[in-house]
């Protein structure tokens, strides 16, 4: 089931309703009933794969809480580990590792008979099994104690807000919430609608629009050149931020809306200052799942420099391969490992030209600067997670500042032609897709210098019903509703 | 207290909810909320084949896809043969099989859904035709353009019923309570379908939408001031259309390469897939299938087929070939005929036969491409 669905407009009511109305001591059953049911309506046997998952990381958990002897809880461990692991290696990597086996060896001209496999990938896998290696992990670790309740555990990883899409929990954060008994309150179920309300309103009429043009660009990018794709790469890094973010405040909006606390995913991600700052910001659970389950254990940044700047890329190389199949995804990654590598590397270099040529002295011009720069970064990376493939995306980047279209650029934008056929977006969309960028940006820089929500929370309330049914009414005539899933679903 | 005031603030809300169903309702562009006594009216005369057809103008706006359910609906007896498509194939009538009862089952800007729907409808009642004219349109295999078009979900039964023969794998079953629930109650608070409405809104110039009756439309010509729909289900334009000059068409073409033309972006696999299976499910029950493809008028075949210098950089090239040869495999594969051809020489269609990039003058035009086909 889609957020920005019908379906989900009524099924999310009839579950809070029921959800206030019966005795707590139903309420995990109802909502582990409601959960498996949301993800049912995707797929129905695939169901099976999470109940498989949670009954073996369940039985890990309590054999390890019942177990003192270390090498038999690592045991555990590895089987919870391998089960997660190999589930999503069999749905998600199995495909690619075939057709990769297959493209090498007809390279080398030698047979390779085995069949293209057509797996359908589970929806949601790489979040919901990243989340319960957390618990088992934690387990290990005595940081947390084994969930003894099958059903509350079972409702931890299918909690429907956050299973497909994140945000990733930890257990020590999301269980004991399930135990508390939880009161309708007029705090959470405004600021929960409001949540969803932005959400929807990012989702369906930002996200989805840039799309539009995005896709149509992207998906045949050798008709383009030059600034048709600048164009969409800009539209595309505001495309799957506003698509992902509005993923995660209607999570959190319709979990608050119930009384539960899910933690943020996002942080301004766009007016970050540095590659370092910019993944504090953006995908904050995945960042901090890699940092206390993968970086940490690896050393982090207490070993040998060469050996640290080892880590952080085997870290971003696999968290490009956790985003997708596809040798994109990983030079994706690996791009932002080696970002991040080279900023630790120059940072007193840079420092010192900063200071050098004046610009510590005008620190607005300064931050200002390393936002765009670090935009900049970022918005290059995005070419090879878009990228259909590795060709498309090479000749997107050798063909970025391509002006030798210029004449049908001109043409592109005179007032005869009609660009929608062209990019798939008109002038006018393309101007009001712009726009929205522009808003989408002001309306977070001011939230984070000036905390413009709190301000507009003490207007009053005719001020703010306006902007409700301003909100309101920009999603019902200006959303795109062909029910186009989120992009963070397919991984 | 709070609470009074909370559902208080919620009824704010209710206008806007309100505003979206009266506008759904009033406008209803797939027709989902208006009676259907015309409709009925329609399929029953038809039915009856008593030699006389409607006129079709602004005020007789039906819903084709529910006239096609109530024609099955009344149908006494199977048909020889029967035309699926889109308006392309309009104006195939039975005159070109002379001695078989036939009915053209065409429905506009018809997709593949519609097709394997309407089949559907006679098959669930076990009218298999001996043979079918399958008009392929290039939009078939479009993903982006099906997404949009959402009036076949009026035959969403006999769509579901097709598919499952269709396919060698089973369907997934799905426990979405909306997949089993009539569309019309979703559509009266969608928002999309409240896009649709306003645009209807817009074009109708606020103008309510009205019905006539069919006794106000009966005719015993096939061509009139007005468009005609004729007992044997095909249609003649009206006279405005069928006059029109060359070069008011060819006018209309190259304005039309400005503004949202029906650009083809190649074939969807999916989609591809699915006229595969619907083809090979009509060899199965034994039918005769005969795939029709409409040429394109020249002018428009050049520029949309990449071919005009002038607009190039615009349109992909030799689109109109590749899911031409598409076709024709496919047809090959499973020993089907092919006749017409979207390139208009091959089809020896002049300008002239056209009243716009896509539409024929008359049956006429049409008729020597079914040479040999009405036996």
């Amino acid at each position: 089931m889609l957020f920005n669905s019908l379906e989900f407009l009524i099924f999310f009511p009839f579950v809070v309703v029921f959800f206030f109305l019966l005795p707590h001591r139903f309420r995990w059953f109802f909502l582990l009933l409601a959960s498996y049911y949301f993800y049912m309506c995707w797929r129905v046997e695939y169901v099976l794969i999470i109940i498989l998952l949670t009954c073996i990381d369940y039985w890990a958990g309590i054999k390890m809480g019942n177990c003192k002897d270390k090498g038999l809880r690592r045991i555990f461990l590895i089987v919870s580990l391998v089960a997660n692991l190999g589930l999503l290696f069999s749905f998600k990597y199995l495909s690619f590792l075939n057709e990769s086996l297959r493209g090498t060896f007809q390279f080398l001209h030698i047979p390779y008979n085995i069949p293209y496999l057509n797996i359908l990938l589970p929806m949601g896998i790489s979040f919901h099994t990243f989340q319960a290696m957390a618990y088992t992990i934690e387990v290990y670790r005595g940081n947390q104690k084994p969930e003894r309740h099958f059903g509350t555990f079972a409702l931890y990883i299918a909690f429907f807000p956050q299973m497909v899409a994140g945000p990733i929990e930890r257990a020590s954060s999301l269980i004991p919430q399930f135990y508390k008994k939880q009161v309708l309150k007029y705090a959470n179920l405004i600021y929960g609608l409001k949540r969803m309300a932005w959400g929807f309103f990012k989702k369906v009429v930002i996200a989805d629009r840039l799309a539009l043009l995005v896709n149509r660009v992207y998906n045949d990018p050798h008709q383009f050149a030059g600034a048709p794709l600048i164009i969409a790469t800009i539209f595309f890094a505001f495309q799957i931020y506003c698509d992902f973010s509005a993923y995660t405040d209607i999570a959190i909006g319709s979990a608050r809306v119930m009384g539960f606390k899910l933690r943020e995913n996002f942080h301004s991600p766009y007016l970050a200052a540095s590659i370092r700052d910019f993944w504090k910001r953006w995908h904050i659970s995945l960042t901090s799942w890699f940092r206390d389950f993968l970086y940490i254990p690896l050393g982090g940044n207490r070993v040998a420099r060469w050996r640290w700047y080892l880590n952080l890329l085997v870290v971003f190389l696999l968290s490009g391969f956790w985003h997708g199949v596809n040798w994109t995804f990983v030079i994706w990654g690996a791009l932002h490992g080696f970002y991040l590598v080279f900023a630790i590397a120059t940072r007193d270099a840079r420092d010192k030209i900063a200071q050098f040529v004046g610009l510590t002295r005008v620190p607005r011009v300064y931050k200002a600067i390393q936002i765009a720069v670090t935009f900049t970064l970022v918005t290059f990376a995005w070419i090879f997670f878009r990228a259909n493939s590795l060709k498309d995306a090479v000749y997107v980047v050798t063909h970025l500042f391509d002006f030798r279209t210029t004449s049908q650029l001109l043409q592109l934008i005179s007032i005869k032609h009609n660009t929608a056929i062209i990019l798939g977006l008109s002038k006018v969309e393309i101007a009001f897709s712009f726009m929205l960028i522009c808003f989408i940006q002001i309306f977070y820089w001011l939230q984070e210098r000036r905390g413009i929500l709190a301000i507009l929370s003490s207007k009053p309330a005719v001020l703010r019903f306006s902007l409700y049914y301003f909100l309101l009414i920009t999603i019902i005539f200006l959303g795109k509703f062909d029910k186009s899933p989120f992009i963070y679903f397919q991984f | 207290m709070r609470k009074k005031a909370f559902f208080l603030k919620i009824c704010l809300f209710l206008p806007i909810l309100i505003m979206v169903a009266v506008v759904n309702y009033l406008y209803d562009p797939a027709q989902l909320f208006t009676n259907k006594d015309f409709e009925k009216q329609m399929a029953q005369l038809f039915v009856s084949s008593n030699g006389q057809g409607i006129e079709i103008n602004d005020r007789a706006d039906y819903d084709d896809r529910y006239f096609q359910k109530a024609y099955v609906e009344n149908l006494r007896n199977k048909k020889d043969v029967l035309a699926l498509g889109s308006s392309t194939v309009m104006y195939i009538s039975s005159d070109f099989f002379p001695d078989k009862s036939f009915f053209n089952a065409w429905v506009s800007a018809a997709g593949l859904n519609d097709q394997i729907a309407i089949y559907g409808l006679y098959r669930q009642k076990g009218f298999i035709p001996s043979k079918v004219i399958l008009g392929v349109d290039l939009w078939l295999f479009d993903k982006l353009k099906m997404r949009s078009e959402k009036r076949w979900q009026r035959l969403k039964g006999a769509y579901r019923y097709i598919k499952k023969e269709m396919n060698s794998s089973p369907q997934p079953l799905s426990v979405n309570i909306v997949d089993y629930l009539p569309p019309e109650g979703f559509a009266l608070f969608s928002f999309s379908y409240f896009q649709s409405s306003v645009g209807f809104f817009l074009n109708k110039k606020g103008k309510l939408p009205l019905k006539s009756t069919v006794t106000d439309s009966l005719t015993r010509n096939r061509y009139n001031d007005n468009a005609t729909s004729w007992i044997d289900g095909s249609r003649t334009l009206k006279k405005e259309q069928r006059e029109r000059l060359s070069s008011e068409v060819e006018a209309e073409i190259n304005s039309d390469a400005n503004n949202p033309l029906d650009r083809m972006w190649g074939m969807d696999a999916e989609l591809t897939k699915d006229f595969t299976d619907f083809v090979a499910l009509l060899k199965r029950d034994g039918v005769e299938v005969i795939i029709y493809l409409p040429p394109y008028h020249p002018l428009r075949y050049r520029i949309m087929n990449g071919l005009d210098e002038k607009y190039a950089f615009k349109y992909r090239r030799h689109t109109f070939e590749l899911i031409e040869n598409t076709v024709r495999n496919i047809a090959q594969e499973f020993n089907v005929t092919v006749i017409g051809s979207y390139d208009p020489i091959k089809t020896h269609v002049s300008d002239k036969q056209f009243i716009d990039g896509l539409h024929l003058r008359s049956t006429a035009d049409v008729r020597p491409m079914f040479t040999g086909i009405g036996s």
